[in-house]
This record gives structure tokens, C-alpha cells and sequence, in this order.
């Protein structure tokens, strides 16, 4: 059975105009090794695999986590994004980075886990999702009081926002992920993610003055 | 441009420094604006709280990777069975020669079956007359049916009896018996019947090997010949008794 050929030219490869050669060289060489995992991937190394899951587990984790707010749901989503990502990586386009591909196939499983009808029923525990910020809480007694209190708030109100506000608010504001990058992940067009980030915010500070006392 | 699309580019930071300063400015003297800006600003500040995640559970990365190996292998098993199942061209080339070969050895094999199985048919039973009953018999039996005994196998051993079938077509006939030199002309040792009811009576003997001379006695007393026997021999009566003959 035919193979796809993964082996592209460096001048193909994901990489910003503005790098100097020097700057992309580490990254020619990243990506390279990437390829070659993916290519030993389909032939069903599990060696690759075990590479893949080690460099990017924990990147699908704290997404997934700031997706859904909840660190064992969380955990549930990562599996659920490599099982499909080891099923369809013949389908892995080499134009684009390992990390957007694996990234855009879990933002898939969270916005499926959003909608489905059992999640709806039973949101997120976001005491959970609070405690995956442990580092974010500061030392302080008081501080930490607040900190927990305030990410408690922040979950709450990205729980009432739809999964496609919830994706550009992390990704652009957590994140801090350029619009060409969220292209890249989303699809969609940079203006059309604009406005998105607009509408997104605005229902956020919604939420969050709704939640005020 | 609208309040809010200046307020993204702040958060965004695509605005350009005096952009920024008038915008500022602006908002010192609207307070509504300056609420909306306060309250972008405190909103993405807050978002940075959820920038660090901590590490998962040890035990991911190896659920993880069951997961992806598992998926893999099930894809991979489902992939074999479609491309067992699918369909696809195949392409042949045939030397007319090779082709006819084949056909040649199944008549072959043809021929050399039916030769064999004719051979294993053994010939029955001919006729002379030898210490025959006096008899009024006649070349047709009592329906004017063909009457026949052959013999089984004849791939038995010399000194094995042989297995003769005896059939005469008589119908209407009520009893039929084989009276010969091999059972001493008794006409009760062996008795055909007539199991289909069709009128012919069939039965099988195991015979030493020998020429015999036989009848067929119907209804215990009229005598009738075998009429298809190849071989006849006088009764000295003016009859002739069918002759059976087994090498």
C-alpha cells in the first residue's frame, strides 16, 4: 500500500517569512524530526508515537483543561484527541506544524464534549479546573482566597459562553496566539475571528457582571 | 471606527502609540467609555490567570499512549478487512497452449472413467441345457418382458463366491424363483421379488464361479428361459436353459 510522501523541502516548511536562516535552522530541524515521527507513526512505531504524546500531552492538557474547566474531563478529552489523531494521521497535511494539527483535532473533541447532551446536563466541576491553576494562586492566604474565587467566577462564565467564544478567548487572550495562528487552528477567516474576539469579549464581561453581587 | 473595534485593537495591541494616547484621552473625558475600556482590560487581565496550567496526572501520557495504540490497531484491522473486501482489477495473461491442456486431460480423464466403469460391469449369463427340467420353455417370459442376471463385481478373488443379480420382468407373475445347476434345480433357494411393484422381480445369489445352467420358475410351476441370455444350451427336452457363466 502506498505511503504518503511526508518528505517535503525545507522552503515548504511552516515557517515565518521574517525568520532569518539561523532562527529557522532550530526549527528546520524540529520539524524534520517531526516528520519523521509521523512517518513512523503510520508505519505503526510505537516508539513515534510514545514521542508524540510526550511532546504534546501536556499542551492538549492545559487546553483542553481551559476549555472545559475540568482536569479529569480534561484528561478524557487528551486520549480522546491522540486515539483520533492515531487513527487518521495519514490524513496529517506536512504544510502545517504536528502541534496545530494535534491542536485542532482536540479543539474538535472539547467543542464535541461541549455540545453533546449529557455535558449539558452536568456541567464541568470547576472547583477542579480551579485547582489545575495552582501556580496562579498566589501564596498569600488572602490572595490565594481571591485568586481560587476569581478563576472559580472566570470558569463559571465561560461555562454560559458558546464553545466558539470560549476557543477565541483562550486562544487570543490566554493564549496570546497571533489571528494567523487561530486561522490556522480554526478555519476561519482573520476578520471573521475579529469580530468573534469582539462578540466573545463582550459576552464574557457579561457574564462576569452578571455574576457580581 | 466604533468604540469596540478600538477597544480590540488596544487588547489586541495593534494600536499604533498616538492611537493609543487619543483613546486614553477619550476615555478620560466619557466615562462610558472609559467603564467599557476599565472593564476590557480587568477581563483580560483576569483571563491571565488561567495562562499557567498545571502538570496532569502522571498516568496520562501512558493512558494516552493505550489510547492512540489502540485506536491505531483497530483502525489498521478495519483497513485490512476493507481492502480484503474490496474489489479490484486482476490481469491475466494466457498461453492458448497451457489453456488447452486442461481440456485435453479432463476428456482424458473423461474416457479413461467411463472405460473403467464398464469393465466393472460384469457380463451376465448365457445358456445351455444341462440336466434342465422338461419344460416348455419358452424365449420371452410371461409378460414378454426382458429378463437379465449379472453378475455384481467380478473383482473378487478366485475363490470368492460371485454376487448375480437375477431380474425378470413379470408382471401379474404372483412368485419367482431361480432354479440352476448351482442350487441343484431347487426351486425354493432362491426367490425373486418384486419390492417395487412394478412386476419385476429382482433378487441377488452369491454363486461359486463356474458355466451354470438356469430357469426362472413363475408361480411355482410355469419354466421360463432367460430370454436376453447370450448363451443357451438344450434341455434335451425340446427346451433350452439359459447358461450363466462366471471366470
Amino acid at each position: 500500500m502506498s505511503r504518503p510522501t511526508l518528505c517535503y523541502p525545507w522552503c515548504v516548511m511552516p515557517l515565518a517569512d521574517s525568520a532569518t536562516l539561523t532562527e529557522k535552522l532550530p526549527l528546520v530541524e524540529e520539524i524534520v524530526l517531526e516528520r519523521r515521527m509521523v512517518t513512523r507513526a503510520i508505519d505503526g512505531d510505537h516508539a513515534a508515537f510514545r514521542w508524540i504524546v510526550d511532546r504534546h500531552g501536556r499542551g492538549l492538557f492545559a487546553l483542553c483543561v481551559r476549555m472545559v474547566g475540568d482536569r479529569a474531563e480534561a484528561e478524557d478529552l487528551v486520549q480522546v484527541a491522540f486515539a483520533r489523531a492515531a487513527r487518521r494521521i495519514e490524513s496529517f497535511d506536512p504544510t502545517y506544524r504536528l502541534s496545530t494539527w494535534l491542536y485542532r483535532i482536540a479543539l474538535n473533541a472539547c467543542r464535541d464534549h461541549l455540545k453533546s447532551p449529557r455535558r449539558r446536563e452536568r456541567p464541568g466541576d470547576t472547583d477542579s479546573g480551579v485547582l489545575a491553576h495552582r501556580e496562579a494562586l498566589g501564596d498569600r492566604p488572602d490572595e490565594h482566597l481571591e485568586r481560587r474565587e476569581q478563576i472559580g467566577r472566570l470558569y463559571a462564565a465561560l461555562e454560559t459562553l458558546r464553545p466558539a467564544y470560549r476557543e477565541i478567548l483562550i486562544l487570543k487572550d490566554v493564549e496570546e496566539r497571533s489571528y494567523e495562528e487561530i486561522r490556522e487552528l480554526l478555519g476561519s477567516p482573520i476578520t471573521a475571528l475579529k469580530i468573534r474576539a469582539i462578540r466573545a469579549r463582550a459576552k464574557l464581561a457579561a457574564a462576569l457582571e452578571g455574576q457580581t453581587p | 471606527m466604533k468604540a469596540d473595534e478600538r477597544i480590540r485593537r488596544l487588547l489586541d495591541q495593534e494600536l499604533s502609540a498616538e492611537d493609543e494616547a487619543r483613546l486614553l484621552a477619550e476615555a478620560a473625558e466619557d466615562p462610558a467609555l472609559s467603564a467599557k475600556l476599565e472593564q476590557a482590560l480587568a477581563m483580560q487581565e483576569a483571563l491571565q490567570l488561567l495562562r499557567d496550567v498545571e502538570a496532569p496526572s502522571a498516568s496520562l501520557a501512558a493512558r494516552s499512549l493505550d489510547a492512540a495504540l489502540a485506536a491505531r490497531e483497530e483502525f489498521s484491522a478495519r483497513r485490512r478487512w476493507i481492502a480484503w473486501l474490496s474489489p479490484r482489477w486482476v490481469r491475466l495473461r494466457v498461453s492458448p497452449g497451457l489453456l488447452a491442456l486442461p481440456l485435453v486431460l479432463g476428456v482424458l480423464v473423461y474416457f479413461a472413467g467411463r472405460h473403467t466403469a464398464q469393465t466393472t460391469i460384469a457380463s451376465s449369463q448365457r445358456a445351455t441345457t444341462e440336466d434342465a427340467p422338461a419344460t416348455d420353455a419358452v424365449d420371452t417370459n410371461a409378460a414378454g418382458e426382458p429378463a437379465q442376471a449379472e453378475a455384481v463385481d467380478t473383482n473378487d478373488t478366485e475363490d470368492a463366491p460371485v454376487p448375480v443379480r437375477f431380474v425378470l420382468p413379470a408382471s401379474g407373475a404372483r412368485s419367482v424363483a431361480v432354479a440352476g445347476a448351482f442350487n441343484g434345480w431347487n426351486a425354493t433357494s432362491i426367490v425373486l421379488a418384486d419390492t417395487a411393484g412394478d412386476g419385476v422381480f429382482v433378487g441377488t445369489a452369491y454363486l461359486p464361479r463356474g458355466d451354470w445352467t438356469y430357469m426362472f420358475l413363475v408361480d411355482g410351476e410355469r419354466w421360463v428361459s432367460d430370454p436376453y441370455a447370450q448363451n443357451f444350451r438344450d434341455d434335451g427336452f425340446g427346451g433350452r436353459n439359459a447358461v450363466l457363466r462366471l471366470n
